[in-house]
C-alpha cells in the first residue's frame, strides 16, 4: 500500500487527550450554567482556567507541585463556607466544579483519568436532574462523544508506558502539532468511523431504552405467539361457566389497577369483563352472535360514534380533571379488558387492536397479549348500571314477537337472552320457582330481582366444593334446575346461573356477566391489586327502562353504593413485604414500562423533589450538629471542665501510644477471636503473601534479615519468635 | 520438637553442610541441584536412589559423597547372580572354636553404594529391605546391627531393561529419595573435558566430616520446627495422592514421613530452623514421584515416568499454599 495513512504520534495523543479532557469538563462546567439561584463564580473560575489550559497547558504544568497541594487542601474551607450558609446543594455543586478544575488540570495517571470522567458526570447528572431540562439532553450527548474518545485515547497511550506526559507539556505544544493532529484527525476515514460509532452507540442505547417497551414484538417473534397461546388461563373466547371456578385456584395477581379518584373506591369493585347470553347444556357461553359481534371489524373505536356520541376513545388521556383508573393486566390474563363501570373516556395506546360490543359494554383486544398492557378509563361510573344500545330490548320486550323467536330453532342473540334450558322438566322448576317468588304481584324486574336473592340467600349457602343431588333424587338433568330445587350450598356460577334462568322464566331478559369481583388494596403505593383467586360470576337484568342493572346474587356481597375514600383504602390495605415487593413492580409499570412522557415528567420531578427534600434534611441535620457544638464550645469553661478534657485527652494520648506498642492493632486483636491460628502468624502470613509479587534479588542484608523475621514468625517455632512488632514494622520498608 | 536446637550446634551443622558441598562441587561440576538434594537426604539420613543414563556420573556422585565423610564405605557391584548372602555376609563354621562365625558381608559399612540395584534378582533386592528399614541383619535368626549412619546409594538404568529387574514398590518406598542426573550444561562439560580427571580410587579430599557430624545432622534434623500449616499442607498433597484414580496407589505413611524429614533436612540446609512452605515444594516430587505407580502402566518407563510427574504436579497446583 503506498498512500499508507499517516498514524498519530504519541506526542499528537497525549495533545488529543489533554484537548478531550479539557473538552469534558468544559461541558459538565457549562451545565451549571443551566442553574438558577446559584452562584456562577466557581464555575466561571473553572471555565476561564480549562479554556487557559487547553490553549497553554504549560503555563498549569509549570505550576510547582506545592500550589496544587494548597489548593487541594483549600478546597476543604470552601466546602465549609457553603455548607455553613446554610446551601448544601451548591455545596456539593462549587465542591464538585473545585474538583473538576484540579482534576482536569492535573490528570497523568489512568487512576486519575477516570476520576476526571466520574467527576465530570457526577456534575453533569445533578445538574441535570435540578433542571430536567431539554438542553441537559444535548449536553449529555456531547459529553457522551468526549468522554468516549477521551477513554479511547486513553486507553491507547497507556499501552505505550515511554509516553512522558508531564514533559511533554511542559514543553507545551505548538500550533504546528495542533494543526497536523486535526489534519489527520479530520481525514475522512477516522471523521466517518469515529461518526458512525457514535451515531451506532447513541442510536442503541436509545434503541433499548425507548424504543423496545414500545415495539409489538409479540408480532414479529413466533416466539412470543407460541407462549401467548399455551398461556391461555384467565377469561377467554369460549368460556363456559363452570370455567370460572377453575379460574378461582390461580392465586397469581392478574391485574393491577391505580386508582387516582376524588370520588373514592367502591368497596366491592366490580371488574367485568365478559357477558354469557346462551345456555345450552346445563351451562352459560357467548353465543355465536355476541361472538361475532366482539370480532366485529365495525366493532372498532373508530365506529364509536355510532353508539356512544358521548363517550371519547383516544391514545391521550383527557385534560378533564375526574377519576382516572389506571388498569395494568399482566401478561396472558385475557384479551377482554376488565372494565369497573361506564365510563366518559379510555385511553388505550393501540386503538387498531381494540373491538367493543356496545350493547354488552365489553371491549376486547385483538388476541391475548403476551406483555403487560394498560388502559385508562375516566369518568368512571360503578353503580353497575349500563344502558342498552343494542335496540333489540323492545323486541324482547314485544310478547308476540318474543314467542314468536324463541319457537325457532336457532336463536340468535340477542333472543339467546330469554333461552332456556332445552328440557322442560327444567323450564317448570324454574318457572314454578319464579311464579313463587312472584307470587301473584305485578313486579318490575329489579323488584323480581331484589326478592329472587333473597330467596336465593335464605335457601342457599356460598360454598366453593358442591355436591349436588343426584339424578334420581332430583329427577332433573340440567345441573342448575337440580341445584335450585335442593337446599345445598354453592359458588357464585350457580347462584348467578339461577336468578339468570329465574328472571328469564318470569319473562324478564337477564344475562350472566363475569370477570373479577374486589382484589386486595396495596397500601404501599395505594392500588387495587385482583387476583385470578378473585374471578367471579353475576348477573345484570334487564330493567325494561334501557339499562342492565347488575344484581349479584352471591351472598356476601356489599350493595353499590358503599365507597370508601383512598385514605380510608389505605388504612385498610395490606401491607408487608410480598405487597411491598408487588409495590415495586407497580412503580415499575407507572413509571418506565406504562411510559407515556407525563408519567416521564412526573418521575424527574420526582426524583428531583426527593434529591431536594433529601438534602434539606441533611442540611438541617449539619447545621444543628454545628451549632450543637458551638453552644458547647461557648459554654463557660469551668475547672472541673478543664479537668475532665485534660484528663480525656490525656486516655487519648496513652491509648494511642498503647496501641503503638502493640504488635497487632485494635482491629487484629478484635478480629482474632472469630478467627482460625495466631493472629501474629496470620498478619506475618498476610505481609509474606503481599511480598510474593516482589523481587527480592537485590535486597540488602537487612531486608532479607526481616523476610527471614517474618518467615519465622509465620512458620517458626514460637521460641525462636523475633520480636514481632519490630518486625511488622520494619516490613513496612519491604 | 518443644526444645530447639542451640545456636552453636545449629552453626556447626551448617558449616558441615557448607564443607560438603564444597567438596563434592569441586569434582562434579554444573550439579548443584543434584547436589544439594543429595546432601539433605543424607541429613535427613535417607537412602538414595540415582537413577540415569550410564556415564552421567551417577557412580562418581555416590564416591564423591562417600571420600567427604570420614566413613567407611563399600560398593557392591549388583549383578544378576548376585546371591543375599553376598550382601548380607554368611555364618561360617570355624573348626577351632567348633562354633558358626559371623562374616559380615559389604553391607556393614557406613555407606554402601549399590550400583546398578536393578540388575540383581528380586530375591537378593529383598535382601536390602531390612537393613534400609531399621539398619539392622538378620542372618540364621541373630540380628546384626550395621555401620551407623547407614546410607545406601544406589544407582540404576532407567532405559536399559536388557536383565534388568524392576525394583519392588516396598523396596522403593524405602528411597527417600530418586534423583536424575542429567547431562552436564555445555560450559561444564568443557570444563570437565578440558580438566584432568583421575580414577576414583585418586579421589581424596582435604578437610572431611567426621561420623559424629554426620550423626548431629541427622539428630538436629528432628528438631527443626515445621508449623501446623505446613503439615496440613502435607497431609493434604499426601491425601490428594491417594484418592487420585490415575494411581495405583497413594503415598504411604513413611512417605509422608519422607516429605516432613526432607522438608526440615531442606530447611536445615539453607540455614533455618523452621521449614517454609518453599522447602516442602522443593523436595516433594523428588521424595514422591518414585512412590507412585500408574493405575494402567505405560509401556515405556521414562513415559510412565513423565506421566506420574505431569499428574503429580497438577495435584501440587490445585492445592494452595499456606498463607
Amino acid at each position: 500500500m503506498e498512500n499508507k495513512s499517516p498514524k498519530l504520534s504519541l506526542k499528537q495523543y497525549a495533545l488529543l487527550k489533554w484537548m478531550l479532557g479539557a473538552g469534558m469538563g468544559l461541558v459538565s462546567v457549562s451545565t451549571v450554567f443551566n442553574l438558577s439561584g446559584y452562584s456562577y463564580i466557581p464555575a466561571i473560575i473553572a471555565f476561564t482556567c480549562i479554556s487557559v489550559s487547553l490553549f497553554w497547558p504549560a503555563g498549569f504544568a509549570r505550576l510547582p507541585n506545592i500550589v496544587w497541594r494548597v489548593y487541594a487542601i483549600g478546597i476543604i474551607p470552601l466546602m465549609a463556607m457553603d455548607v455553613i450558609a446554610r446551601d448544601t446543594v451548591a455545596a456539593l455543586l462549587n465542591l464538585n466544579t473545585w474538583l473538576i478544575i484540579y482534576r482536569a488540570l492535573n490528570h497523568q495517571k489512568r487512576r486519575e483519568e477516570l476520576q476526571l470522567v466520574l467527576l465530570c458526570l457526577f456534575l453533569l447528572i445533578m445538574t441535570g436532574i435540578l433542571t430536567a431540562s431539554l438542553l441537559f439532553g444535548v449536553q449529555m450527548f456531547v459529553f457522551f462523544g468526549l468522554a468516549i474518545s477521551f477513554l479511547v485515547v486513553s486507553s491507547i497511550t497507556q499501552c505505550s508506558s515511554e509516553l512522558d506526559g508531564e514533559s511533554d507539556k511542559k514543553d507545551g505544544w505548538n500550533a504546528a502539532l495542533v494543526l497536523s493532529t486535526f489534519r489527520i484527525l479530520f481525514r475522512s476515514r477516522y471523521l466517518f468511523t469515529g461518526t458512525l460509532i457514535y451515531c451506532f452507540l447513541i442510536g442503541l442505547s436509545s434503541l433499548v431504552f425507548l424504543v423496545v417497551p414500545r415495539v409489538e414484538v409479540e408480532n414479529k417473534v413466533t416466539l412470543f405467539e407460541l407462549k401467548s397461546n399455551e398461556s391461555l388461563s384467565g377469561f377467554s373466547d369460549n368460556i363456559r361457566l363452570g370455567d370460572v371456578t377453575s379460574i378461582k385456584n390461580d392465586a397469581s395477581i392478574a391485574l393491577r389497577v391505580d386508582v387516582n379518584s376524588s370520588k373514592g373506591v367502591p368497596v366491592d369493585p366490580y371488574w367485568r369483563m365478559l357477558v354469557l347470553d346462551t345456555y345450552q347444556n346445563g351451562s352459560f357461553s357467548v353465543s355465536n352472535g355476541l361472538q361475532d359481534k366482539l370480532r366485529n371489524t365495525m366493532a372498532s373505536p373508530f365506529n364509536t360514534v355510532r353508539y356512544w356520541p358521548d363517550k371519547r376513545f383516544s391514545q391521550v388521556p383527557s385534560r378533564e380533571d375526574r377519576d382516572r383508573w389506571t388498569v395494568f393486566v399482566e401478561p396472558g390474563a385475557s384479551r377482554y379488558l376488565p372494565i369497573v363501570g361506564t365510563f366518559e373516556h379510555l385511553t388505550f395506546s393501540q386503538l387498531d387492536k381494540l373491538f367493543m360490543a356496545a350493547d354488552i359494554h365489553s371491549f376486547a383486544l385483538s388476541k391475548v397479549s403476551s406483555k403487560m398492557f394498560s388502559f385508562q378509563l375516566e369518568g368512571v361510573d360503578f353503580s353497575g348500571k349500563i344502558e342498552d344500545y343494542g335496540l333489540m330490548s323492545s323486541v324482547l320486550y314485544n310478547s308476540a314477537e318474543r314467542r314468536k323467536l324463541l319457537r325457532s330453532e336457532e336463536l340468535t342473540y340477542p333472543v339467546t337472552l330469554l333461552q332456556l334450558p332445552a328440557d322442560k322438566k327444567a323450564r317448570k322448576i324454574f318457572s314454578n320457582t319464579a311464579k313463587s317468588i312472584i307470587g301473584g304481584d305485578s313486579l318490575n324486574a329489579l323488584e323480581f330481582a331484589r326478592r329472587a336473592v333473597e330467596f336465593l340467600g335464605e335457601k342457599h349457602d356460598y360454598s366453593m366444593d358442591i355436591e349436588l343431588p343426584s339424578l334420581e333424587e332430583a329427577g332433573v338433568e340440567d345441573p342448575v334446575a337440580r341445584w335450585l330445587n335442593s337446599d345445598l350450598d354453592g359458588h357464585c356460577e350457580f347462584f348467578a346461573s339461577s336468578l339468570v334462568l329465574m328472571a328469564r322464566s318470569a319473562g324478564f331478559p337477564a344475562r350472566v356477566a363475569v370477570g373479577y369481583r374486589g382484589g386486595e388494596w396495596n397500601s404501599y403505593e395505594n392500588y387495587f391489586m385482583v387476583r385470578n383467586a378473585d374471578a367471579h360470576a353475576w348477573c345484570e337484568i334487564y330493567d325494561g327502562e334501557g339499562n342492565w342493572v347488575r344484581v349479584d346474587p352471591t351472598p356476601g356481597s356489599s350493595s353499590v353504593s358503599d365507597v370508601r375514600s383512598v385514605q380510608q383504602q389505605a388504612a385498610l390495605g395490606v401491607t408487608g413485604s410480598k405487597a411491598y415487593l408487588d409495590s415495586l413492580k407497580m412503580l415499575w409499570y407507572r413509571r418506565v414500562v406504562n411510559f407515556d412522557e407525563q408519567a416521564q415528567r412526573e418521575a424527574a420531578l420526582q426524583l428531583k423533589d426527593f434529591l431536594l427534600a433529601y438534602i434539606e434534611t441533611a442540611e438541617s441535620w449539619l447545621t444543628n450538629a454545628v451549632e450543637y457544638f458551638y453552644r458547647w464550645i461557648r459554654e463557660p469553661w469551668g475547672i472541673g471542665r478543664i479537668i475532665y478534657f485534660t484528663f480525656l485527652a490525656v486516655l487519648l494520648v496513652v491509648a494511642i501510644c498503647i496501641q503503638n506498642r502493640l504488635t497487632l492493632n485494635y482491629k487484629e486483636l478484635i478480629f482474632a477471636t472469630f478467627r482460625r491460628g495466631d493472629p501474629i502468624r496470620r498478619k506475618a502470613g498476610r505481609i509474606l503473601s503481599r511480598l510474593d509479587a516482589v523481587d527480592k534479588k537485590d535486597w540488602s542484608d537487612a531486608k532479607r534479615k526481616i523476610l527471614l523475621d517474618l518467615q519465622t514468625l509465620r512458620y517458626g517455632a514460637k521460641e525462636r519468635w523475633p520480636n514481632a512488632r519490630m518486625t511488622f514494622k520494619g516490613s513496612k520498608q519491604l | 520438637m518443644t526444645e530447639f536446637i542451640p545456636t552453636v550446634e545449629f552453626n556447626q551443622s551448617q558449616e558441615v553442610l557448607q564443607r560438603m558441598k564444597a567438596l563434592i562441587s569441586s569434582r562434579i561440576r554444573g550439579k548443584d541441584d543434584v547436589i544439594d538434594q543429595v546432601l539433605i537426604c543424607v541429613a535427613a539420613g535417607g537412602h538414595v536412589l540415582i537413577e540415569d543414563l550410564p556415564g552421567v556420573g551417577k557412580t562418581t556422585l555416590a564416591y564423591c559423597l562417600s571420600k567427604t565423610m570420614d566413613a567407611s564405605f563399600k560398593r557392591i557391584q549388583f549383578t544378576s547372580d548376585l546371591l543375599p548372602a553376598d550382601v548380607t555376609g554368611v555364618s561360617v563354621y570355624d573348626e577351632r572354636e567348633r562354633e558358626f562365625v559371623f562374616k559380615p558381608g559389604p553391607i556393614f559399612s557406613n555407606i554402601v553404594l549399590a550400583d546398578e540395584i536393578n540388575r540383581a534378582t528380586p530375591k537378593t533386592q529383598s535382601s536390602l529391605l531390612e537393613v534400609m528399614d531399621h539398619g539392622k541383619v538378620t542372618v540364621d535368626g541373630i540380628t546384626h546391627e550395621v555401620g551407623s549412619p547407614f546410607i545406601v546409594l544406589a544407582t540404576q538404568n532407567p532405559v536399559d531393561y536388557e536383565g534388568t529387574f524392576q525394583l519392588p514398590e516396598s523396596q522403593m518406598d524405602r528411597f527417600l529419595m530418586r534423583l536424575q542426573m542429567g547431562y552436564p550444561n555445555e560450559e561444564n562439560e568443557l570444563d570437565i573435558l578440558s580438566g584432568d580427571q583421575g580414577s576414583y580410587d585418586d579421589l581424596e579430599f582435604e578437610g572431611t566430616v567426621s561420623v559424629r557430624d554426620i550423626l548431629d545432622l541427622k539428630r538436629l534434623v528432628r528438631q527443626v520446627f515445621v508449623e501446623k500449616s505446613v503439615l496440613e499442607y502435607i497431609l493434604r498433597v499426601i491425601q490428594a495422592t491417594r484418592t487420585e484414580s490415575e494411581f495405583k496407589s497413594g503415598i504411604s505413611v513413611r512417605g509422608s514421613l519422607a516429605i516432613k524429614a526432607a522438608a526440615q533436612a531442606r530447611a536445615l540446609y539453607m540455614g533455618r530452623d523452621f521449614v517454609l512452605p518453599d522447602d516442602v515444594l522443593e523436595i516433594i516430587t523428588n521424595v514422591c514421584c518414585h512412590r507412585l505407580t500408574l493405575r494402567r502402566p505405560s509401556s515405556d518407563a521414562p513415559e510412565e515416568r513423565r506421566m506420574v510427574e505431569g499428574i503429580f504436579n497438577r495435584i501440587l497446583a490445585s492445592i494452595p499454599l499456606p498463607r
